[in-house]
């Protein structure tokens, strides 16, 4: 128990001494954003943006894996600076945290089995797996389930398209590029209808969230994000991710 | 791969190892302050062990883990950062404490009183009967609750990857989301607890014949 003590001291002291560091936090289970490879490094289009934000602004960054439900909570608690985590915009979020400028725009689609059912419509009555927290889950809440559409929540969106996979879910709501990247590696699943977009859940666009009023930090990601992509890198990381 | 696999691995055993090293010291503790002729120790120490054997083993986790910061955030205004390390390690050793205190009291309670009383008899100091007298025969009823506490101890810090320890749980997760192949991954997590918990069989029977070597 002594050695727990100690332990706490140090890193208290240590948290202190750090003040400079900015710690960012994702969920690395988000592949092309956001996931863990080979070498248990976090990579990903969010992961290298981040660092490439971190080298422009001249931060001191380390980086953080935490489920996605908890993202926000941590950042009202101080427990991280900034969250980049595929976040969408949405009201509700910007009522907790504060966000940058968009680095990504997005949208979101429906993805099933290759011709089981005819558009979106054709979800009735019948399961669609979403993410824990995420705004597809709250689109799906508060727009489909009146209509019968029953939403089941999940802890990541692989362990959604894996229960699809596996027969329990007849399709999963996510966002397009993830679901791009996970058609690519599996046969018999196609998107499902048009790709969605509303301003009040996502379309918007994705944004790094960092503490409400912490305008700093704020202030640095967005001039940093302007840079990166007034001097052509953020085109070539976007072009290394999401290749026309 | 592997050796993250390894390395994640050794970090799940060094969690239990911890878990059982600090739960041990405290369910002796909470056992003698359970067992103890003050109220005022008794009571609180009642009230710890039905809360802690009461609640899901992940609220606990999530409660000292998000909970702790949160309460001193609340307090102080101030941000602390506590490990998950060691927030993984208080939960899991309460978690454990709690209940090998019942094991432990049973255990004590199980040790025929004829046998304090021959020492008294003998003219034997009460501390010395005691350790050299009643311990010993006490570890001997504990060991198979305690052995079936361990495993159970050894299985739960699984759910300290939900706070972000890199365990063995959190690694098989992550290579699962990159790979999309998670039988495959999940399934070797689940032959390396396997033969963790048969290799720490093997070393609980080691110590049961050894604790009973002189039935």
């Amino acid at each position: 128990m002594n050695k727990t003590l100690l332990s706490l001291a140090l890193l208290a002291t240590f948290g202190t001494a750090q003040a400079a560091e900015v710690k960012f936090v994702t969920n690395a289970a988000y592949p092309p954003f956001e996931f863990v490879d080979e070498n248990n490094e976090m990579q990903g289009f969010d992961l290298d943006l981040a660092r490439a934000l971190c080298d422009v602004a001249a931060l001191q960054c380390s980086f953080h894996n935490q489920s996605f439900d908890s993202l926000i909570p941590s950042l009202k608690f101080r427990r991280y600076h900034a969250a980049i985590a595929a976040m969408d915009i949405t009201p509700e979020r910007a009522k907790q945290v504060d966000f940058s400028d968009i680095y990504y725009e997005n949208s979101a689609v429906f993805v099933a089995p290759t011709g089981e059912f005819d558009g979106i419509d054709g979800l009735k009555g019948k399961t669609v797996g979403v993410q824990n927290g995420t705004s597809h889950q709250k689109y799906i809440q508060d727009k489909l389930e009146s209509e019968g559409l029953e939403s089941r929540p999940y802890q990541s969106v692989q362990d959604a398209l894996l229960d699809m996979t596996n027969g329990r879910l007849n399709a999963v709501f996510a966002d397009t590029a993830v679901v791009g990247e996970w058609l690519g590696k599996n046969d018999g699943y196609a998107v499902l209808g048009e790709r969605i977009t509303d301003d009040n859940y996502f379309g918007t666009g994705f944004g790094i969230a960092v503490t409400k009023g912490n305008q700093e930090l704020l202030d640095q990601l967005n001039q940093g994000l302007a840079e990166l992509k007034a001097n052509g890198s953020y085109d070539r990381l976007y072009q290394k991710y999401f290749p026309q | 791969m592997l050796t993250h696999l390894m390395n994640a691995s050794l970090m799940t055993l060094g969690l239990a190892l911890m878990s059982l090293a600090a739960g041990l010291v405290l369910a002796i503790l909470l056992c003698g302050a359970e067992m103890s002729r003050f109220a005022i120790l008794r009571w609180p120490t009642t009230l710890l062990t039905t809360v802690l054997r009461g609640l899901p083993e992940i609220l606990v986790v999530f409660f000292i883990y998000f909970g702790s910061t949160q309460l001193l955030f609340l307090l102080t205004g101030e941000y602390l950062e506590f490990s998950p390390f060691w927030c993984g390690v208080t939960a899991l050793s309460l978690l454990f404490a709690a209940y090998a205190a019942q094991t432990l009291r049973g255990a004590l309670n199980a040790v025929s009183r004829g046998q304090r009383q021959a020492a008294q008899a003998l003219g034997l100091p009460p501390l010395y009967t005691f350790v050299r007298i009643v311990l010993p025969q006490t570890w001997r009823h504990a060991l198979p609750g305690l052995g079936n506490q361990w495993l159970i101890l050894l299985k739960d810090t699984a759910l300290v990857s939900l706070i972000g320890v890199h365990d063995l749980m959190y690694q098989a997760k992550a290579i699962a989301a990159r790979t999309y192949e998670p039988f495959t991954w999940y399934g070797i997590a689940a032959l390396i607890y396997l033969a963790i918990t048969v290799l720490s069989q093997q070393g609980l029977k080691r110590l049961r014949t050894r604790v009973t070597r002189y039935d």
